[in-house]
């Protein structure tokens, strides 16, 4: 059982034991009743409707939490989480000299992605012109899960990077693209063997908020499903990258963005 | 580290003049101390004339006393408001003021970065003065100026100063990540909550209303932040101001975490250390509730009266 519904499960019983305690506090309350003065239960009352209050702000804070808590809910898409930062990895080693980037790589947390859904996390805001370096690695060979396609077996990843519009329009099944076309190296195929790296010097990405994308097959740049599924609706459960580590593949990423010479201290 | 150290600066003197504008009258401490020194010395060789005048002077002095004992708790409030925001406009203006001349006579990266530093301290002190003058009443816009305050804060560190918004998120150190999110939310908040009482009866109350409860107190300002950075999220995402944004995501990122924690110590609280509490409380009626439950005493006597 995931974390988050142990989770649920602990805040269900944190709300049964109060429920239970406020009952029992209005049974004692009412057999009570007859014994106090009537001015007393003046006090009492006031008291309660600070209870409820606060019971009511207790259930709002509940419902908020289980709303905005999982990653791969209703918020999924305000929940993404920050890519990972090759420069920050390296810190981490403290080496100096040339060390093999696969095990920088291999020591993150390593990427779920489901067929026909897709892997996103968040750059952040960016200003500037930039120099881009994808690393990605896989210690597991990419098998379509199901053969019933009647297509080839090797898998076709595609990842790229996109500002915000795109990237909701790629989530929502609408057409998108590249932003700009400085961004086209950083745009590659993945058979999902080994190794890949995609490089891009210069690249001018203005006064947006960029996402690194890794879709597989789940929308074709015109919004268009691979395998003519049912319907273009958007499926929580396998649309965005398990966090259950449940996904039909995983990989490991690292993405070095380097502000370029023009802006050092950073945005524009 | 400059940007810290003006920053730092900025807000010492920001609450050295709280201080300063908070503290007791030296006038009237040092009166009162001269005229305790005095005490027993007597001349013989005052005339007539000198004593009617000390008579007269003393007559003045006491009815000077006479006014100010006289003056209701709320004049002497609002006098120490108008004090306060006097104060705050005029060192606001002056920052403002010195920013741009420096900015005007100057043409280095330091002096402008000074300069920059004068006006954002200059415009936060006079906001904060302003907010001194708006009575407690108008329940809307006391609650607006601290979002005023945040955005204005916000805009002055990201258009003016540049100091924040320079990178994206991912890519800030663990260091500049906190100090951000100080400089964001932290910053303004104190700015916010750095303001002198004014009503002792109101804060006393309030002060023990908090300590009485006080896992509720944390989990309703987790609850506020929390809806208000959500807000901010949306509305952000929504107008497409990125840089703004950033900032909502990661405070309503951090926001969860901090409400799940609030709600279960404050859930906590009220299942093990209320009941023990309870005599207590029932013990401690308060001056609204004696009233109340007077007025139910009498209402319940009519009744029985009317039963008979």
């Amino acid at each position: 059982m995931s974390e988050f519904r142990w989770v649920i499960l602990f805040l269900i019983g944190v709300i049964v034991l109060y429920v239970a305690r406020l009952w029992l506090r209005r049974e004692r309350k009412e057999k009570d009743f007859d014994t106090l003065k009537k001015d007393a239960e003046a006090w009492r009352y006031i008291n309660n409707m600070n209870y409820s209050k606060k019971f009511g702000a207790i259930i709002v804070a509940i419902i908020l939490l289980i709303v905005a808590l999982p990653k791969n809910g209703i918020l999924m898409d305000y929940r993404l989480d920050y890519c990972n930062d090759q420069d920050k990895i390296e810190e981490g080693f403290q080496v100096s000299g040339d060390i093999d980037y696969t095990d920088h790589l291999l020591s993150t947390e390593p990427a779920y992605i489901n067929h026909e859904g897709f892997y996103a996390c968040e750059i952040g805001f960016i200003n500037a012109n930039v120099k881009i370096i994808i690393d990605l690695l896989t210690d597991s060979h990419c098998v379509l899960p199901n053969m019933d396609y009647g297509v080839a077996s090797w898998c076709s990843l595609n990842f790229l990077i996109l500002n915000k519009d795109n990237y909701q329009n790629f989530v929502s099944g609408d057409n998108y693209g590249l932003s700009s076309t400085a961004l086209i190296p950083l745009a590659k195929t993945w058979d999902g063997k080994g190794t890949s790296t995609a490089y891009a010097e210069n690249v001018p990405l203005l006064y947006d908020t960029y996402y690194f994308v890794m879709n597989w097959e789940y929308r074709t740049s015109y919004g268009e499903t691979y395998y003519d599924s049912e319907s273009l609706s958007r499926d929580y459960g396998s649309a965005y990258t398990s966090i259950n580590n449940e996904g039909d593949f995983n990989f490991y990423y690292a993405l070095d963005i380097d502000y370029t010479e023009d802006n050092l201290k950073g945005n524009l | 580290m400059e940007l810290y150290f003006w920053l730092i600066l900025g807000a010492i003197l920001l609450v050295s003049l709280t201080i300063l504008l908070a503290r007791p009258e030296r006038k009237q401490k040092f009166s009162d101390e001269q005229g305790s020194l005095l005490e027993g010395i007597g001349s013989e060789e005052l005339s007539d004339h000198d004593r009617v005048n000390n008579e007269f002077d003393e007559s003045e002095d006491t009815y000077e006393k006479e006014i100010e004992e006289e003056k209701e708790p709320e004049v002497i409030i609002a006098e120490a408001k108008k004090r306060w925001a006097l104060g705050f406009a005029i060192f606001g203006l002056v920052f403002v003021m010195m920013g741009g001349l420096v900015l005007f006579l100057f043409d280095f990266a330091f002096t402008a970065f000074l300069g920059s530093c004068m006006i954002y301290v200059g415009i936060m002190s006079l906001v904060k003065g302003i907010s001194f003058q708006i009575s407690e009443e108008r329940v809307i816009i006391m609650s607006i100026i601290p979002i005023i305050i945040f955005l204005l804060n916000f805009l002055l560190l990201d258009g003016l100063l540049g100091v924040i918004g320079q990178s994206a998120w991912m890519l800030l150190s663990l260091e500049r990540q906190f100090g951000d999110f100080v400089l964001v939310y932290i910053l303004p908040y104190l700015m916010w909550i750095l303001v002198p009482t004014f009503s002792k009866e109101i804060d006393t109350t309030e002060e023990l209303k908090n300590n009485k409860d006080l896992p509720n107190s944390l989990f309703e300002g987790a609850l506020k932040f929390m809806t208000f950075t959500f807000l901010l999220f949306l509305i952000t995402d929504l107008a497409n101001m990125p840089a703004l944004r950033q900032y909502a995501k990661v405070g309503f990122n951090l926001s969860i975490p901090i409400l799940g924690l609030t709600l279960i110590l404050n859930i906590g609280a009220t299942l093990i250390w209320r009941p023990k509490t309870a005599t207590l409380e029932e013990e401690m009626i308060t001056e609204d509730e004696e009233i109340a439950l007077g007025t139910v005493g009498i209402i319940t006597e009519k009744l029985e009266d009317k039963e008979i």
